[in-house]
């Protein structure tokens, strides 16, 4: 099954010294994981030069060496679907002063090789481009209620992108996380415990992986966490 | 929304008066209407606005002899930022602001007690602000001229996630990824 991960999702879980959970999760499940030169460029080329984040480049370096992930070369193919994305996303919701522009090249191109490569799943942390596809009237709502202003929706512009991805899976690093629990996938890095499992969801919260205090909790609560 | 060449003069005269909270405010104010309209120089000076209001809250900087003479030339080449904008003079309003910048990062290189300087550390805070009006990590990078990954990283710390309940939560996310993988 063909997937797509985003700069985010690689930078939590190298970050958080997860990458051999998410190694496993990814062979166990049979995961074709793929991720654009923009990707590339951003986890990896850019920051191992940069002494404060090398160390996670270099873990990232690593699983592309060992072909847990394939990264794709840009195509004109790539170019064109990420430029008509970007043009939809960044013509879809308008304050008093003209278009907001929400999202950039990186997050477009994710999008494209997902669309253009099939893929059932995007790896995704960040909020707003995920809010897009999955829920975008409430995008609407945060933009409105954070910006306090009202903003307009060019409907036909969120209907063309979210047909784009009728099907299209999001997944965060904390999905993943709780997945590879669930799937007892946690030996190769941690003991199988609750407690591993509530130190890892909190060590990609706090990684930038968006989501919230109630919903880690939520889940320890009521999940086969239980165990 | 200001015209950018009234914004200028406001964090020239705020800096001058030495309005420290003030400037904090009309950084903010500025990142706010950057991420409406995707105003690059207004995000800038943004910036460089909530730098200026750090350089001004620390003794160790103001107190410093050579502080006079770094914000004399701070303030002038605001006011030639100011001009160019008044005129129309792109590239030497680019050029005042890059001046400015320089002044800022060379006194912190000098006086500062940080590995990161507060300019870096000023753009990832106001990215932050970007983000929270509903920019992604990516877009609200661009706009400051934040590194993505400082910006998650500083946002992983923030409660800012908290309040936005989520479409789907983890436990139905792993249960449509087992789903998928059966079919």
């Amino acid at each position: 099954m063909k997937a797509v991960i985003d700069t985010g999702t690689m930078i939590s879980l190298s970050g958080t010294c997860l990458m051999n959970v998410f190694k496993v999760f990814v062979k166990t499940n049979r995961i074709e994981l793929i991720i654009s030169n923009a990707v590339a460029e951003e986890s990896v080329w850019k920051p191992i030069t940069n002494k404060r984040f090398a160390l996670n480049a270099a873990r990232i370096k690593y699983a592309f060496s060992e072909q847990t992930i394939k990264v794709i070369p840009i195509s004109n193919q790539i170019i064109q679907q990420q430029q008509k994305i970007l043009q939809l996303a960044n013509n879809s919701f308008f304050t008093a002063d003209g278009p907001l522009k929400i999202i950039q090249a990186g997050e477009a191109e994710a999008l494209a090789l997902a669309k253009i490569f099939g893929a059932k799943i995007l790896f995704i942390d960040e909020r707003t481009t995920r809010t897009l596809i999955e829920n975008p009237l409430r995008l609407k709502q945060v933009l409105e209620r954070k910006q306090e202003a009202p903003i307009r929706v060019n409907q036909q512009n969120i209907d063309t992108i979210k047909a784009m991805f009728p099907n299209l899976l999001m997944l965060r690093s904390v999905d993943l996380i709780a997945t590879a629990f669930e799937q007892n996938l946690f030996d190769h890095e941690l003991a199988h415990g609750k407690l591993e499992l509530e130190a890892a969801l909190w060590a990609t919260k706090f990684a930038g992986c968006a989501v919230s205090e109630n919903e880690i909790n939520e889940y320890l609560n009521n999940s086969k966490a239980k165990q | 929304m200001k015209p950018l060449s009234f914004d200028i003069e406001e964090v020239l005269r705020l800096f001058d008066e030495k309005k420290v909270f003030d400037l904090r405010g009309i950084s903010n104010r500025l990142i706010r209407e950057a991420a409406m309209s995707n105003d690059y120089a207004k995000a800038e000076l943004g910036v460089i606005a909530y730098a200026l209001h750090k350089l001004e809250s620390k003794e160790h900087f103001v107190r410093n002899p050579k502080w006079g003479k770094v914000k004399q030339s701070i303030s002038q080449h605001l006011l030639e930022a100011e001009n160019a904008v008044k005129n129309n003079e792109q590239a030497k309003f680019l050029n005042a602001l890059k001046t400015v910048i320089q002044s800022i990062t060379n006194i912190d290189n000098e006086l500062g007690n940080f590995a990161q300087n507060i300019y870096d550390k000023a753009k990832v805070k106001q990215a932050s602000l970007a983000y929270s009006y509903g920019l992604s990590i990516e877009q609200s990078s661009a706009l400051t001229g934040a590194d993505q990954k400082e910006l998650q990283s500083y946002i992983g710390f923030t409660t800012m996630h908290d309040d936005e309940p989520e479409t789907k939560n983890i436990s139905q996310r792993v249960k449509d990824f087992l789903n998928l993988m059966k079919e």
